[in-house]
C-alpha cells in the first residue's frame, strides 16, 4: 500500500478556559480524531457549529498543537519537526482561508502578497518570481492588472481567487481549506469551486475541504467525515454517506438541508434541542442528547467506529450484532473493530 | 402533499401588506444608486412570501422600507406601502414607531446584536406590552414566559429570567421571534433569520416559522439569499436582481418551470447534496453597480439566452397563471 | 503606497476638518520654531533695563519682561524647545513602547506577564512626580527632561502597541503568512509592524501635545529648560510673580503653549478619523 500523503493520528485538542484554579475549566474541541488521505485524494469534514472542524484545520496546517497525537506529513510528524524543517515542509502544504478579507493583510498589494511564497523560500530571480506569479494569476482566472490592487478593493471572487493564486503558487501537494465559499454569492460560489476542481486536476492536488455546506463538499470531495462536538462520527465515500447516511446524526444533518425541490418539503423530522457547549460534554457517546434512536447504553458508554465496508464507517452501537433485534431499518449491521475499545475513536479501525 | 404549498386566498380577504411600484435610492458621495425599482409584492393572511436575492439584489433594502428602518441615506422615490390598507410611506415617523412591533414585526439577521445584552431575556421579550399596550412590568414578564413557550423553549419560566450570552443561536432567535409574535402582528418580517444558524437549528426555526403561520394566520415575508430556504418554507416567491423583481409565481410552479434566465442559472449554480454534478453552471460577470443602471434588462450582460431586444428592459410577462417574469423570451416563444 | 491613495477618498474639508485645523495650527509652530531668527524682530536673549516691563507697543508687539526682552521674540524662540522636546519624548517613547508591546503580544505568556506587570508599575505613578524622580536621578537638564518625559510615555505606547499585536495576530493573513512559511521575525515586519503602526502614530499627536505641557510644567519647576534659554515653561513661572502689572508675561507664553497642545491634539484627532476604515464608507 501507498504511503498515505497526510495521517492525523488520534489527535485531541484540549483548550483550557478562565476559572478558579481549583476549578478551571477546559473544553475537549477535538476527541482523538484520526483521519488518512491518500494522494490525490479529496476529503470533505462537515460538521456544525462546535465539531471541531476548524481546530483540526489549523492542527494539520501546525498551526496549533494538539495536545496528544500526531499529524504525519509525507511520514514526517510536524508538530516534532524543528521550525526551520517545518517551515520547509511548509511549501508542501498550503491554506485558503474562510474569511477572504482578514485573510489579507491590508496594506499589501496583490503583487507583494504573492511575491512573499516565493521570497521566502527563495525560489527564482527577482523576475523570474514576478513572471511566475502574472501565471498563476493568469491560472486563477485573473490578470495583470490586479497587480497593483489591493486586495480588500476586490470581489469577495476575485479576493477568493487571489487566495488560490497564494496557496497553489509554491506547487503544494496537499491544500487545506477552510470553508473557501462560505462568505461568496452563489452564482460566485459556483465559479470558485469549478476553480478549485479544475486546479485538482491539473495540479494533482490533496484536498482537506472543510465546509458546513453539504452540497459544496459533495461537488468538491471524494470522501468525507462528519464531525459532531470534536469527534468523527461517520467517515466514507461521499455518495454512500449522503445517499444512505449511517449515523444518526449525518442522517439528520442530510435531511436537514433544504433542498430545492419544493415537492419534497419536510423530509425529515428536525433534529430536537441544541448541540451541548463545550463545558458540558455529555457522557457516553456525545450525540445521545439529541439523538431520535437512543438506547441506555448511549448515555453511559461511548461507541466505536464500527466498519460498514472496506471504506464506510460510522460510531453507533446499532451497528453491533448485539442489536440486531430491533435496529433501525437504515441502519446496516457493521463488525466490530479489530481492538474493540469502547471510546477508540477512528484508532480502532486503523489499517495496520 | 398538496397540503405543503398553500394556495393564494385573492378572494376573501384583501392582501396584509401590498407594495405597490416602490423604489428607492441612496445618495452617496459616488451619486445615485438605484437600489430598488418598480418593486410590487403582496403579502396575503397565512402565507410565507419569499423574497430571494443575491447580495446587491435590493432584498434587504425593500424590507428595510417597508418597516422604515433603512439607512439614513435611502430615500423612497416613488411608490406606495401599505399594510392592511393604511398607507405607510405619508405616516409621520411617531406613527410609524406605534405600527412597528404591534402591528408588523422583524426577525432580524443576527439576533445577539438586535437583544441587550445587560437585560434578561424575559425583560425584553415583554417589552412590546409596556411599549404599546402600556401592561405593568409584572403582567408582561407572564406574557414574556408564555411567549417564550409558544416559540418551543425548553423551561420558559427559568430561561426568561437569563439573559442573551447565556442562549445558543438558535434559541436567541426563539427569543427574537416570541418578542417579534408578542402582539400578535399582521406582518412579521424575517430578514436572513436563519443565516447565522447550523442546518439542524435552521430547520427547527423554519418549521416554527410555519407553525407560527398556520396557528395565528399571519402574514410573513421571509428575506433570503438561499434558493432551498425558499422551497422548504415559502408559499410565494419573488426572485430580485439588481433592484428589480425578475420573477414571481407560487413556489411550486417557480420552481419547477423556472422561467427567468437568471432564476435558472442561480439553481444550476447551487451544489446539490444528491447528484454527482459534473459541472456547475457559473454565470459570467458581476451584477451591475447601482449607479450605472442601462436602459435594458439588467441581467443581459450575463445572459446566455441574450436577444437584441434586451437593449430595452422587458415588463413582467405572464408564464402562466399567477407566474411572471421579466424576460423577451417568453413572448418569441409565443410569437 | 499609489495604490492605497487610489482607495482613500480626497482630504476634503468637510470631511477631516480636524486634521486642516491641527495641520494648519501645528505648521504654525514648526515654521516658527524653525525660522525664528529671521520672523522676531529682536534676540531672544538681548536685555536692555531701560525698557523693562514695558506694555505691548508698536516697539514691542508684545511688551517687554522684567529685565526689558522682547517677549514675542522669546515666545518665538520657545517654540523652539517645545517642538525639540516633544520629538525627543515622543522618540523615545514610542520605539521604547513599540518594543516592549509588540514583544509582548506577539510571543505572549511569562514574558508578557513580566513586561506588562513592570508597565503598569511605571503607570501608577503620576507623571508629573516620575519626571522629577528621573530628574533627580538623571541631573537637571533640557536633554534629561527630555528623556525622562519620553520614559512617562513608554507604558502607554507599549499597552497600545501590545493590544493592536494582539489584535493583528487574530486576523487570518497571519496564519496566511505561516502557513507559506514565513520565520518570525519576517512576519514581525512584514505583517505586524505597518499594522500596528498606524494607532501608535495617531497616539505619538497627543502624547506630543501632552510633552510640551509637561516640558513647561517641569520649566515651570525649574527642572527643564534652564534660564537665559527660553522655554513657555519657563516664561510662565516668571510671568507669574507679574500677574498685577505685566499680565503680558503670563498670558502670551499661555496662550502659545494652547494653541500649540491644541494644534497637536486636533492632529491626532484628525489623524485617527483619517486612519479610521469605517469613515471610508
Amino acid at each position: 500500500m501507498r504511503e498515505p500523503l497526510l495521517e492525523i493520528r488520534d489527535v485531541s485538542k484540549v483548550f483550557p478556559l478562565g476559572g478558579l484554579p481549583w476549578r478551571r475549566q477546559q473544553i475537549e474541541a477535538l476527541s482523538r480524531v484520526s483521519l488518512t488521505l491518500q494522494r490525490g485524494e479529496s476529503l470533505g469534514i462537515v460538521g456544525e457549529s462546535g465539531s471541531g472542524k476548524s481546530t483540526l484545520c489549523r492542527i494539520v496546517l501546525g498551526l496549533a498543537r494538539p495536545t496528544t497525537g500526531q499529524v504525519l506529513f509525507n511520514g514526517g510528524d510536524i508538530h516534532a519537526m524543528a521550525p526551520a524543517d517545518l517551515r520547509r515542509q511548509r511549501r508542501q502544504m498550503q491554506a485558503i482561508f474562510q474569511d477572504t478579507a482578514a485573510s489579507f493583510n491590508p496594506r499589501q498589494s496583490v503583487r507583494s502578497v504573492l511575491l512573499a511564497p516565493l521570497e521566502v523560500h527563495q525560489i527564482g530571480t527577482r523576475e523570474s518570481r514576478l513572471q511566475q506569479v502574472v501565471e498563476v494569476l493568469h491560472h486563477v482566472g485573473l490578470d495583470n492588472s490586479m497587480l497593483d490592487r489591493h486586495p480588500h478593493g476586490l470581489s469577495g471572487g476575485q479576493r477568493q481567487r487571489v487566495a488560490i493564486a497564494r496557496a497553489i503558487l509554491l506547487r503544494p501537494s496537499l491544500v487545506v481549506a477552510d470553508e473557501p465559499t462560505s462568505a461568496l454569492d452563489v452564482s460566485v460560489q459556483a465559479r470558485i469551486l469549478n476553480l478549485l476542481r479544475e486546479i485538482r486536476q491539473e495540479l494533482q492536488l490533496t484536498y482537506l475541504f472543510v465546509s458546513h455546506n453539504l452540497g459544496v463538499i459533495r461537488y468538491v470531495c471524494d470522501s468525507v467525515a462528519v464531525m459532531y462536538l470534536g469527534q468523527v462520527v461517520e467517515h466514507g465515500p461521499i455518495a454512500q454517506v449522503f445517499a444512505n447516511p449511517q449515523h444518526p446524526y449525518t442522517r439528520a444533518l442530510v435531511n436537514a438541508i433544504p433542498l430545492t425541490d419544493p415537492a419534497r418539503r419536510g423530509r425529515g423530522v428536525p433534529l430536537l434541542g441544541e448541540v451541548s457547549s463545550g463545558t458540558h460534554m455529555p457522557s457516553g457517546c456525545r450525540f445521545h442528547t439529541r439523538c431520535s434512536v437512543r438506547m441506555e447504553l448511549c448515555s453511559a458508554e461511548a461507541p466505536a467506529l464500527y466498519a460498514l465496508s472496506n471504506e464506510h464507517r460510522a460510531a453507533c452501537f446499532w451497528h453491533t450484532p448485539r442489536f440486531a433485534n430491533g435496529r433501525p431499518d437504515w441502519i446496516e449491521a457493521g463488525q466490530v473493530a479489530h481492538d474493540g475499545g469502547s471510546a477508540a475513536g477512528l484508532s480502532a479501525v486503523q489499517e495496520k | 402533499m398538496q397540503e405543503l404549498i398553500r394556495p393564494r386566498r385573492r378572494l376573501d380577504t384583501p392582501p396584509v401588506l401590498a407594495v405597490d411600484n416602490l423604489s428607492v435610492q441612496l445618495q452617496t458621495r459616488q451619486g445615485t444608486a438605484r437600489v430598488v425599482e418598480g418593486v410590487s409584492l403582496e403579502v396575503w393572511p397565512g402565507e410565507i412570501v419569499g423574497v430571494i436575492g443575491e447580495s446587491g439584489s435590493g432584498k434587504t433594502m425593500t424590507a428595510l422600507s417597508i418597516l422604515r428602518l433603512m439607512p439614513h441615506v435611502a430615500r423612497i422615490v416613488g411608490g406606495d406601502i401599505r399594510l392592511s390598507g393604511t398607507s405607510l410611506p405619508s405616516l409621520s415617523d411617531a406613527q410609524m414607531r406605534k405600527l412597528r412591533g404591534n402591528r408588523m414585526a422583524l426577525i432580524p439577521q443576527d439576533p445577539l446584536s438586535a437583544l441587550n445584552p445587560v437585560q434578561p431575556i424575559g425583560r425584553q421579550v415583554g417589552e412590546p406590552f409596556v411599549l404599546h399596550r402600556r401592561s405593568r412590568w409584572q403582567t408582561a414578564w407572564e406574557q414574556a414566559v408564555r411567549l417564550l413557550g409558544a416559540v418551543h423553549l425548553p423551561l420558559p419560566e427559568t430561561r426568561a429570567a437569563e439573559y442573551p450570552h447565556q442562549f445558543s443561536g438558535g434559541m436567541r432567535q426563539r427569543a427574537m421571534t416570541a418578542m417579534a409574535l408578542a402582539l400578535e402582528p399582521d406582518l412579521l418580517i424575517a430578514d436572513e433569520p436563519t443565516t447565522a444558524l447550523d442546518v439542524t437549528i435552521q430547520a427547527q426555526v423554519l418549521r416554527l416559522l410555519g407553525e407560527i403561520r398556520d396557528e395565528h394566520e399571519t402574514a410573513i415575508l421571509l428575506i433570503t439569499h438561499d434558493l432551498g430556504v425558499v422551497a422548504e418554507s415559502c408559499d410565494w416567491v419573488y426572485v430580485m436582481y439588481a433592484g428589480r423583481i425578475v420573477e414571481e409565481g407560487p413556489v411550486g410552479r417557480l420552481f419547477a418551470h423556472p422561467s427567468h434566465p437568471y432564476t435558472q442559472a442561480l439553481l444550476n449554480a447551487t451544489p446539490s447534496i444528491e447528484l454527482a454534478q459534473a459541472e456547475l453552471a457559473a454565470i459570467p460577470g458581476r451584477i451591475p453597480s447601482p449607479y450605472e443602471i442601462g436602459p435594458g434588462c439588467r441581467f443581459a450582460d450575463r445572459c446566455a439566452q441574450r436577444l437584441a431586444r434586451c437593449a430595452q428592459e422587458p415588463p413582467l410577462l405572464p408564464v402562466a397563471a399567477e407566474h411572471l417574469a421579466r424576460c423577451w423570451l417568453l413572448e418569441e416563444v409565443r410569437a | 503606497m499609489s495604490g492605497q491613495s487610489a482607495v482613500r477618498p480626497p482630504l476634503g474639508w468637510r470631511r477631516y476638518r480636524l486634521l486642516w485645523i491641527g495641520g494648519v495650527l501645528v505648521a504654525l509652530v514648526c515654521l516658527a520654531a524653525l525660522f525664528a531668527p529671521w520672523v522676531t524682530p529682536y534676540s531672544p536673549y538681548d536685555l536692555d533695563v531701560t525698557d523693562m516691563l514695558q506694555a505691548p507697543s508698536a516697539t514691542h508687539w508684545l511688551g517687554t519682561d522684567e529685565i526689558g526682552r522682547d517677549v514675542l521674540s522669546r515666545t518665538v524662540f520657545a517654540a523652539r524647545i517645545s517642538l525639540q522636546v516633544g520629538l525627543v519624548a515622543v522618540a523615545v517613547g514610542l520605539f521604547g513602547g513599540l518594543l516592549i508591546g509588540v514583544v509582548a503580544g506577539y510571543w505572549g505568556g511569562i514574558l508578557d506577564l513580566a513586561l506588562m506587570r513592570a508597565m503598569e508599575l511605571l503607570f501608577s505613578f503620576p507623571a508629573i512626580l516620575l519626571a522629577i524622580v528621573l530628574m533627580a536621578v538623571l541631573g537637571t537638564s533640557i536633554l534629561n527632561a527630555m528623556v525622562a518625559i519620553g520614559i512617562i510615555f513608554i507604558p502607554g505606547f507599549a499597552r497600545l502597541a501590545r493590544v493592536s499585536t494582539q489584535k493583528v495576530l487574530r486576523q487570518s493573513y497571519i496564519d496566511a503568512a505561516r502557513t507559506i512559511g514565513m520565520a518570525d521575525a519576517r512576519i514581525l515586519q512584514r505583517e505586524i509592524l505597518p499594522n500596528v503602526m498606524t494607532p501608535l502614530l495617531v497616539e505619538a499627536m497627543t502624547a506630543f501635545a501632552y510633552a510640551v505641557i509637561l516640558e513647561s510644567s517641569l520649566s515651570f519647576l525649574g527642572l527643564g529648560a534652564q534660564p537665559p534659554e527660553p522655554s513657555w515653561g519657563n516664561m510662565l513661572s516668571t510671568g507669574r510673580g507679574f500677574m498685577a502689572q505685566a499680565p503680558w508675561l503670563a498670558i502670551v507664553p499661555g496662550a502659545a503653549l494652547f494653541v500649540g497642545v491644541l494644534g497637536f491634539n486636533l492632529l491626532g484627532d484628525g489623524l485617527r478619523d483619517f486612519f479610521d476604515p469605517r469613515m471610508k464608507d
